[in-house]
This record gives C-alpha cells, sequence and structure tokens, in this order.
C-alpha cells in the first residue's frame, strides 16, 4: 500500500519531497530500504533536475507599467460605479440617473420660453398689423 | 484586497510587489513568449484592480485566484494565436534567469549546454498538453498546493495528481527523444 502510494508520490511530484502533500512526506522515511522505490526516485531526480534548469526571468519594468495604468483607467472605474454587477448596488445608476433629470430640470427652468403668440410666421404676421407704425425710414 | 476595491492605489502597490513577479513567471513558462507573457501580466494584476470586490477570500487565497486569471488569459492568447510562439526567445530574454548569477565564469561550452536544455525543457513544456502544462507549472514551479491547482484546473484532486503523473511521464519522454536525436 505504502508502495504503491510512493511510486504515484514520485511520477506526481517527483524527487523533491518538499512539494509532496504536507500528510505524505513522512511516508518516504518509512521506505528508505526499498529499491523499487529508490530506482524511481532517482530517475524523478533526473527529470527534476532538468525542469530545475529552466529558470526564467521577471521583467522589472512591469510593476511601473501596471502602476501607470491603473492611472489611466479611472473612467473605468467610474463605469463599474455606473453599471454594478450586484442588484444592491442598484442605488448608484439610480443616483446618476436622478443627477441629470435635476441637471436636465435645472437647465430647462433656466432657458427663456418663446412666446405663444409668435410660434409661427402667420401668427407674426397677425400681431404685426397691430404694431404702432414706424416713421424712422421715411 | 478591501482597500483595493475601494480604489486604494496604496494597498495596490502592496499587492503588486508581493505577486507581480510570481505571476509573470508562471506566464513566461505557460507561453512561449516573453512580450505575450508581459501582457498577460498586466491584464492579470489590471483585473485585480478593477474586480477586486468580486474576489471571495471566503472561496479561495489571492494567489489561487490570480493564477486563475492568468492561466485564463494565457488560453485566451493561445486561442488568438492558434498556437504558441515556439522557442526563438528562450537563448535571450526569456531564460535569463537561469543563467543569471555566475555565467560569465563558466565556460562557454557549459553555458551553451545550459542554454540547449533550457530550450529543450521549455520546448518540451510547450509541447504538452495545455491542461498537463498548467497542472506541472502550478504545482512545480508555482509550488501551489495541491488543493490551489485542483481549484484552478476545476478538476479533483486525484484528477490533478493523475494530470502531473502524465505531464511528467510524457516530459521525460519528449526530453528523452530529443536527447536521442
Amino acid at each position: 500500500m505504502v508502495h504503491n502510494r510512493l511510486a504515484d508520490l514520485l511520477a506526481a511530484y517527483g524527487s523533491h519531497i518538499e512539494n509532496w502533500p504536507k500528510h505524505d512526506q513522512m511516508l518516504f522515511s518509512e521506505r528508505t530500504d526499498d529499491i523499487q522505490i529508490t530506482e524511481k526516485f532517482i530517475e524523478a531526480q533526473r527529470l527534476d533536475q532538468q525542469l530545475d534548469s529552466f529558470a526564467v526571468s521577471t521583467n522589472p519594468n512591469l510593476k511601473a507599467l501596471i502602476t501607470s495604468k491603473i492611472k489611466l483607467r479611472l473612467v473605468d472605474r467610474f463605469y463599474q460605479w455606473l453599471v454594478p454587477n450586484s442588484w444592491k448596488l442598484a442605488w448608484q445608476p439610480a443616483i446618476a440617473a436622478m443627477l441629470v433629470v435635476l441637471l436636465g430640470f435645472s437647465i430647462g427652468v433656466q432657458v427663456e420660453q418663446p412666446s405663444p403668440l409668435a410660434s409661427n410666421w402667420e401668427d407674426q404676421l397677425y400681431w404685426a398689423g397691430f404694431a404702432p407704425e414706424d416713421d424712422s425710414y421715411e | 484586497m478591501v482597500a483595493v476595491s475601494k480604489g486604494n492605489q496604496d494597498a495596490f502597490q502592496q499587492l503588486l510587489h508581493v505577486h507581480v513577479d510570481a505571476i509573470n513567471r508562471f506566464a513566461r513558462r505557460m507561453s512561449g513568449n516573453s512580450h505575450e507573457a508581459d501582457d498577460i501580466t498586466q491584464e492579470t494584476m489590471l483585473r485585480l484592480w478593477q474586480h477586486a470586490h468580486k474576489f471571495d477570500s471566503r472561496r479561495s487565497k489571492l494567489t489561487t485566484w490570480l493564477h486563475s486569471i492568468a492561466r485564463n488569459l494565457c488560453m485566451d492568447h493561445h486561442r488568438k494565436n492558434a498556437r504558441f510562439t515556439p522557442l526563438e526567445e528562450c537563448s535571450d530574454d526569456l531564460c535569463k534567469g537561469a543563467t543569471s548569477g555566475g555565467t560569465e565564469t563558466r565556460g562557454p561550452e557549459i553555458n551553451l549546454h545550459t542554454i540547449q536544455t533550457e530550450s529543450l525543457v521549455h520546448g518540451a513544456l510547450l509541447s504538452l498538453p495545455e491542461r498537463q502544462r498548467s497542472a506541472l507549472v502550478l504545482s512545480y514551479y508555482q509550488q501551489l498546493p495541491n488543493q490551489a491547482v485542483a481549484e484552478i484546473l476545476a478538476v479533483s484532486l486525484s484528477a490533478t495528481e493523475s494530470l502531473l503523473a502524465r505531464a511528467r511521464r510524457n516530459l521525460k519522454q519528449i526530453l528523452d527523444d530529443s536527447h536521442g536525436t
């Protein structure tokens, strides 16, 4: 039972016992005299050495790049606030919509309404007939 | 994370400092191209910034969540590009970490041998099926616990072990074949 489990562990995790699941790490010390397991261990170790040779570098400029991008993406955050994913935050678009309505209303109040008496050219001609005569052009 | 979800840039900087290199190494091993890997890393960290409110610490660890995002992005890039770019960059910037710290003191033959081994291993990794490659990189290189690997791959613990065993078996086969040729 232990033999089979050890073979499975070596096949899956290799020879770095510290990478094995915690509860299985003690198993290896129980079977140090098992020749088959020792052979499998050496075989796994050979593959691990090759895997360990493939180390990669990291880009040191990434942090600065990402930091500069989050500052640009404030517009995205406003969009997220405006269109939330949860119904619990539905008050956010409601507030935004209310503000737009209030803004429209306040602009509408300030704009001067045209006289209803002169809404088209026929009315303007009609009312012009009542205006006093202007002799300034004579 | 709560502070990040409220737009606290200092809190984000701290998380960035802790996680960015690990995610970058993961992306570089998963893809064959350092520029693509850097794009994936940036996008992963920007998603952390934008979607921090979606993270639930009761369901998973932040490392697991970030690796999950990065893996999905790697798969998206892979689909867009149809196949991963092969090894043209492995011998220069991508593998510098492997040879840094002492390459100058070693002879040119040993240096060349190291670079060849790195290229072989990277090539072998890229030729594995995506799930096997993900399992191996997450478990062996990123040293994530089994539970986290299983969560990222959306499989059971026993299926994760099975994927890892198949990945190592296939990798050994590919490397033995390439050494033989």
